[in-house]
């Protein structure tokens, strides 16, 4: 109990710094003015622009002092209000409100993925740890890590959508079939360069776990290689991988934001790059602290999972 | 003996390492019946662990291994990978030297003690884990039933090694080997351990495998004695002849360094002088005569056979100058 409560306030502590930081900057830099009303907040002399002026100071609480607006927009924020666009005063939220679960899907794809090919492997990989087969496979998997996500999206787009035409080159989401399809490339250029870093870690951790004598001790019982990597090994060799996992989630978004734009998905990637370029900073904040709560939420959770990994370890020290 | 439970002939164990092999155990013959105690005794790096540890398959695979090795007859070395899980899950088990890393940290004890018996006889998990607590009590664990929930960690570490020895008895096994059993253990723990291991062999008419590096702690509890040095067999006798007749050398100075209840204050114990074989040499001559007080210059060029006291005697060492050698047995043969 004390551990979630102890989680809960950890959480909140980041949020508020991370909030203030980029509200802050998103308040001092360039002239919000201009940006919601473009050349004529500089029309200094028509009774047009000082009303209109007047209206979006009005509008936007501009002339208040940081901490109010800073008090109002959380106020807001916490009630689900995002705020407005600065572009044409839509609300925040029903600009991002299809975007955000398009992300979130194709990030939860990625991982599953890279879970999925990279335990296995890490598994197969160590059990057979230093000999030729698992040399190839760290080889593999040093490639699988240097070729950046970019040239990756670029690499599977040509062969696979154009190329061969196994998968849309448009992005389609009529059914949930058809989304999962659409985002498969996407996915897998995100998932191919964690599949090998989760491989490299697992596979150092698992070679170490297999050294103990409890190991030992479960092969003098007769048991199968594969029931002592499942059941005796794995669990307490995932503590790197399960660190990284919370890591990469925040390195993840910045992935998608290439990914979705090669791939032409509509997703939160290529809204904030957009509302950067015309500097709309509701929107951006909006995705700010969507990606920060997303980020925080995962590293909470390992933080959780770590003492369901192994009972001993305790958090109230 | 026609009724050998396991038999090891002329077992060798050679590891390739960068630096060339390393000779850890040459030509090592022994045996033991069912219900039988048997001791092997040695110091670190006597090979006496790795003995068994190839008898149980648990060697990397750079080690080399030669000799045979027979349990009930059959050939432990050329068993089918199905045979082999059965051989090692069932017919044997072993307890190793350390409880506190013995046992997995992250399973609950109940888990780590049923797997075995779900794994090799498809018990049920209620018939698993009342055969769990059965063990428990078996090993005189107190509140065995509430063990099951708890982690390794919540026990001490003579309770742990209870626990893995219940664990190695889950499938009735013919033959316990124990590694050691309680080096890692506390003085005053150490001896309800060993009696408790001893009580069990009776009970359960089980053959015993005692590894150790003091002869103090199987004296009373084995039936015979293998004693190791260098990675061969010094001596090998009844446990009785091994202290009343004793041949070898070496085995005289292990008996020297054993501390006795009954000695006045400040008697100093005798070491053994020096430090044990290189292994990585091929063995050309007697592993002990470095150390050895008797040693001449035969000891020094060949190796001493393991020569019997008399013709069909369970005596035997491997020494040409032994102690207590009455010239009587030239005579009998």
């Amino acid at each position: 109990m004390r551990l979630i409560l102890r989680s809960f306030l950890q959480f909140i502590l980041v949020i508020f710094a991370v909030t203030v930081v980029a509200f802050g900057a998103m308040s001092y830099l360039g002239d919000p003015l201009f940006n919601i009303l473009g050349p004529l907040a500089l029309d200094e002399a028509g009774e047009q622009g000082a009303e209109a002026r007047a209206e979006a100071r009005e509008q936007f609480h501009l002339d208040e002092p940081f901490p109010v607006r800073y008090g109002r927009w959380v106020g807001d924020l916490v009630t689900g209000d995002f705020g407005r666009s600065y572009q044409n005063q839509v609300s925040v939220s029903s600009i991002l409100k299809d975007k955000v679960p398009v992300t979130v899907t194709l990030m939860i794809y990625a991982q599953l993925v890279a879970l999925l090919v990279s335990v296995p492997w890490a598994m197969w990989a160590s059990s057979r740890a230093y000999q030729a087969v698992d040399k190839v496979s760290t080889v593999t998997s040093f490639v699988m890590l240097g070729i950046p996500v970019f040239a990756l999206a670029v690499l599977l787009f040509w062969l696979f959508a154009t190329k061969w035409e196994i998968f849309p080159t448009r992005y389609d989401d009529e059914t949930f079939g058809a989304q999962i399809r659409s985002l498969t490339l996407p996915a897998m250029s995100l998932a191919i360069p964690l599949i090998a870093t989760y491989q490299r870690l697992l596979r150092t951790d698992l070679i170490t776990t297999l050294q103990e004598d409890f190991i030992t001790v479960a092969r003098a019982k007769g048991l199968s290689k594969w029931f002592i990597l499942f059941r005796h090994a794995l669990r307490p060799s995932l503590f790197s991988l399960l660190t990284v996992f919370g890591i990469q989630v925040g390195a993840l978004i910045g992935g998608s934001l290439v990914v979705e734009r090669q791939f032409s998905i509509p997703g939160i990637g290529a809204e904030v790059i957009e509302a950067i370029v015309r500097d709309d900073f509701p929107v951006v904040l909006a995705v700010v602290v969507i990606v920060s709560v997303v980020f925080v939420a995962a590293n909470v959770l390992v933080d959780l999972l770590y003492s369901f990994l192994d009972p001993r370890v305790q958090f109230d020290a | 003996m026609s009724d050998d439970l396991l038999k090891l002939d002329g077992l060798s164990v050679e590891f390739a390492t960068a630096a060339g092999p390393v000779y850890a155990v040459s030509s090592v013959s022994t045996s033991v019946a069912r219900g039988e105690a048997l001791g092997i005794v040695g110091e670190s790096g006597s090979g006496k662990s790795v003995t068994m540890k190839a008898v149980m398959g648990l060697l990397p695979s750079t080690a080399k291994i030669g000799g045979k090795v027979t349990f009930d007859g059959e050939d432990v070395f050329t068993m089918s990978k199905k045979r082999r899980k059965h051989f090692y899950g069932v017919d044997v088990a072993m307890v190793f030297q350390n409880p506190m890393t013995s046992l997995n940290p992250v399973k609950r004890i109940g888990a780590q003690m049923m797997e075995g018996m779900r794994y090799h006889r498809g018990l049920s998990k209620s018939a698993a884990e009342a055969r769990a607590v059965e063990l428990l009590d078996l090993v005189r664990m107190p509140d065995a039933a509430a063990r099951l929930r708890q982690y390794p960690h919540e026990l001490s570490g003579g309770m742990r090694q209870r626990v893995v020895i219940a664990m190695s008895l889950a499938n009735d096994p013919a033959l316990l080997i124990a590694d050691e059993p309680t080096t890692a253990l506390d003085v005053t723990v150490q001896r309800d351990i060993l009696d408790l291991l001893d009580g069990l062999r009776r009970d359960l008419n089980m053959a015993l495998i005692l590894i150790t590096h003091d002869l103090g702690v199987v004296k009373d509890r084995t039936d015979k004695i293998a004693v190791m040095y260098g990675g061969r067999v010094m001596e090998a006798a009844p446990t009785g002849e091994v202290f009343a007749d004793t041949r070898h050398p070496y085995t005289d100075a292990l008996q020297r360094a054993i501390p006795d209840m009954t000695m006045p204050r400040g008697t100093r114990l005798d070491p053994i002088p020096g430090s044990p074989p290189n292994l990585a040499i091929e063995p050309a001559m007697c592993p002990f005569a470095p150390r050895c007080s008797q040693a001449t210059d035969e000891c020094r060029s060949s190796i001493p056979p393991l020569i019997e006291t008399e013709v069909g005697s369970a005596h035997a060492y491997s020494c040409f100058n032994p102690l207590n050698s009455a010239p009587v047995s030239e005579g009998v043969s």
